[in-house]
């Protein structure tokens, strides 16, 4: 059916969504502008977006007594090295990629037969189980932060990768999410494996598994940038060892190391880290729509 | 090769109960088709005898030996399901050769990575291997064994789920409307390949369908349930011409049987929509009666034949080999339906009253129960059966 739209209405519409769109990009296009640009085009506003890149200098290189030949960048090169060098960005990111790798094998490797015995195998009391999971969605987590904490602490935990991942290797938004995946595989593909010969455990990992892909896909990305952003967290049980870091904690140490202006270092750092969860984000979006396509259920 | 047992078998969701008591003998080689309306039972039959339920009350055996407490992988049966049920994720190659390696290969063999290292795992490959070339060559699939199924066409998949089923080279086959999804052309032309594939291979055959002419083309023998009940356990030839009961004489058969009332007298003398049928009843039971013609056992008769049942044609249904007449007659629900060589049915129009009258020895009657009653024709028709 056609619907006549009048171009007014068309025109609010759009109106709305462009200043939407500004509102969310609006930050993403200051920092990687910034992250090109001089100090003193980021301080008077010029420039554009790019910058005019003009070769500068580093005051800080010529105040350690370097000659000031020596000294001469150009802003962007000056920017994304400053980044680099001023703080260990890199064993942040490494950290980051630790524990947001490790904290999602786990959960799938929790989630998954959690999810296939909630949505598959008939058991006394599974309404009640699956109702226990639904309600421990609700609990957000910093209610029991505190509570969390001291264990860890008590058992020595803080101050170590295992406090950044343990308490998050159950995650019940993928129990749920992959149980109700698992709802939608046909009954007669597990009644086929159980013929074949297969056990319930290889049931899960040879059959449900690699049909679960494209959900699995979509559970790690929330997965993956919600602990890759965690601020919280990290900030809670790492309180005195740098070496783990994760990259926003390592943001906020990069911030305040760096003089009161240096915003170009700064944003540079900002776009090195964000660019991993954009790169991530983009495969794992093509192979979403693989994964829909390749199963060649019915 | 196998014959499986069923003695007793009830099963019961929750207090509602499915399957009343089914006392079910497959021979060894035979093709048996259980076959009913849908949510009959007999889904949940066949996988009671697959194992993938279990019964609450009764036996399963198996070559004389009880399975009752047997995993489905371990009773030697394979199954072939309606939706195919392949792996999507695996090639057709990797589909055939899973239930073998789960078979013959031991845990280390089968291990991921580490089990290529295990020496006996080679020959035990290669002779999979070669059983699966050998079943694609017999099912044809050769070509599409790269293939993922998503790449492939319903038959396609269909012949993969059997080759699936063959390759393990198990006791019975079990099929649970396996041609059910495909098109009609194509569901003829596997009817044909399926009685074909049992007569080559010679294994026991139990076969689900809710299409009583896959029942009656393909079965050496059929079981017709309805109600969590088994009805009639007999040939094709005998379902058809020998109903035991109303419901069994309804469903198979297609255009279905007419069934009109009728009435029993003190001598067995059964009178049926104004005329008196030629025969008798053996024990007389006297009360209302149904009285069964299949279409063809009513023939078209001119209008002052006696013994005739006047209608009015409602519809003629022209199939080219065969034309359905449709007619109503006052006092009987639905309407009666004759068939007729289409060369004889020309002149009738809708609207006109025609008569017909039925086949003698060929009606069917039961009692007011459903069940069959023994009804023989007079020996002086000449034509009783």
């Amino acid at each position: 059916m056609y619907i006549q739209t009048s171009w007014l209405g068309e025109f609010f519409k759009h109106s709305l969504l462009l200043a939407g769109a500004v509102v969310v990009l609006l930050p993403f296009y200051l920092m990687l502008s910034y992250s090109m640009k001089s100090p003193a085009e980021i301080e008077t506003n010029t420039g554009g977006f790019f910058g005019a890149q003009q070769i500068m200098t580093d005051n800080r290189c010529v105040k350690v007594g370097n000659p000031e030949e020596d000294c001469l960048k150009r802003p962007i090169v000056y920017n994304y090295t400053a980044a680099f060098k001023e703080a260990p960005l890199v064993r942040y990111m490494l950290n980051g990629v630790f524990v947001t790798v490790s904290i999602f094998i786990i959960q799938v490797i929790i989630a998954l037969p959690c999810a296939y015995a909630l949505s598959k195998l008939r058991f006394w009391g599974r309404n009640v189980v699956f109702g226990m999971v639904i309600f421990c969605l609700l609990i957000p987590v910093h209610a029991i932060a505190l509570p969390l904490y001291i264990m860890l602490a008590k058992v020595g935990l803080t101050n170590t990768y295992a406090a950044l991942i343990v308490p998050w290797s159950i995650s019940v938004f993928g129990i749920f999410l992959m149980r109700q995946f698992f709802m939608t595989v046909p009954d007669d593909l597990i009644d086929a494996a159980r013929m074949d010969g297969m056990s319930e455990f290889s049931i899960v990992w040879q059959v449900m598994l690699p049909t679960a892909v494209p959900a699995l896909l979509a559970f790690g990305i929330f997965s993956v940038v919600a602990h890759w952003n965690d601020y919280y967290w990290p900030r809670v049980v790492i309180t005195g060892n740098k070496d783990l870091m994760t990259p926003p904690l390592g943001l906020r140490m990069f911030k305040s190391d760096m003089d009161g202006n240096e915003y170009g270092p700064m944003m540079a750092a900002t776009t090195v880290i964000v660019l991993p969860l954009v790169i991530i984000f983009l495969l794992a979006q093509r192979r979403f729509i693989e994964g829909i396509t390749m199963t060649g259920m019915k | 090769m196998a014959s499986i047992a069923l003695s007793r078998v009830t099963k019961s969701y929750g207090g509602q109960s499915v399957i009343n008591g089914v006392d079910l003998d497959i021979h060894d080689g035979e093709f048996l088709t259980l076959v009913g309306p849908s949510g009959c039972g007999k889904s949940t039959t066949l996988r009671i005898i697959a194992g993938l339920e279990t019964q609450t009350a009764g036996d399963v055996s198996i070559d004389g030996s009880l399975v009752n407490e047997t995993r489905p992988s371990l009773r030697d049966l394979a199954m072939v399901f309606q939706s195919y049920a392949l792996y999507p994720h695996l090639t057709v190659r990797q589909n055939l050769i899973t239930p073998l390696r789960l078979r013959d290969l031991n845990f280390w063999e089968r291990f991921p990575l580490l089990g290529h290292l295990v020496p006996s795992r080679r020959a035990k490959m290669a002779q999979i291997e070669k059983e699966v070339q050998l079943v694609s060559e017999t099912l044809k699939i050769e070509p599409l064994l790269a293939r993922k199924p998503g790449q492939l066409s319903g038959g396609q998949r269909q012949r993969v789920a059997l080759g699936r089923a063959m390759v393990r080279n198990p006791a019975a086959f079990l099929m649970d409307e396996p041609l059910s999804n495909l098109d009609a052309s194509l569901r003829v032309h596997m009817r044909a390949e399926l009685s074909a594939l049992h007569k080559k291979l010679k294994t026991t055959f139990v076969y689900v369908t809710h299409d009583q002419a896959e029942a009656l083309t393909m079965s050496d023998r059929i079981a017709v349930m309805m109600d969590g009940d088994l009805l009639q356990l007999g040939s094709p030839e005998e379902v058809y011409q020998n109903p035991q009961d109303i419901r069994v004489a309804e469903f198979i058969g297609s255009p279905k049987m007419n069934i009109l009332p009728g009435y029993c007298d003190e001598l067995g003398n059964i009178t049926c929509a104004g005329f008196s049928l030629d025969g008798t009843l053996e024990i007389p039971s006297p009360g209302p009666v149904s009285v069964g013609f299949r279409p063809e056992h009513l023939t078209l008769t001119e209008p002052n034949a006696d013994q005739s049942l006047a209608g009015k044609l409602t519809y003629k249904e022209n199939l080219g080999s065969d034309v359905f007449f449709h007619i109503t007659q006052e006092g009987i629900e639905g309407s009666i339906i004759i068939r007729a060589q289409p060369l004889i049915s020309t002149p009738q129009q809708p609207g006109d009253i025609i008569h017909c009258t039925p086949v003698p020895g060929k009606p069917l009657v039961f009692g007011p129960d459903g069940q069959r009653l023994d009804f023989k024709a007079l020996a002086q028709s000449g034509t009783s059966s």
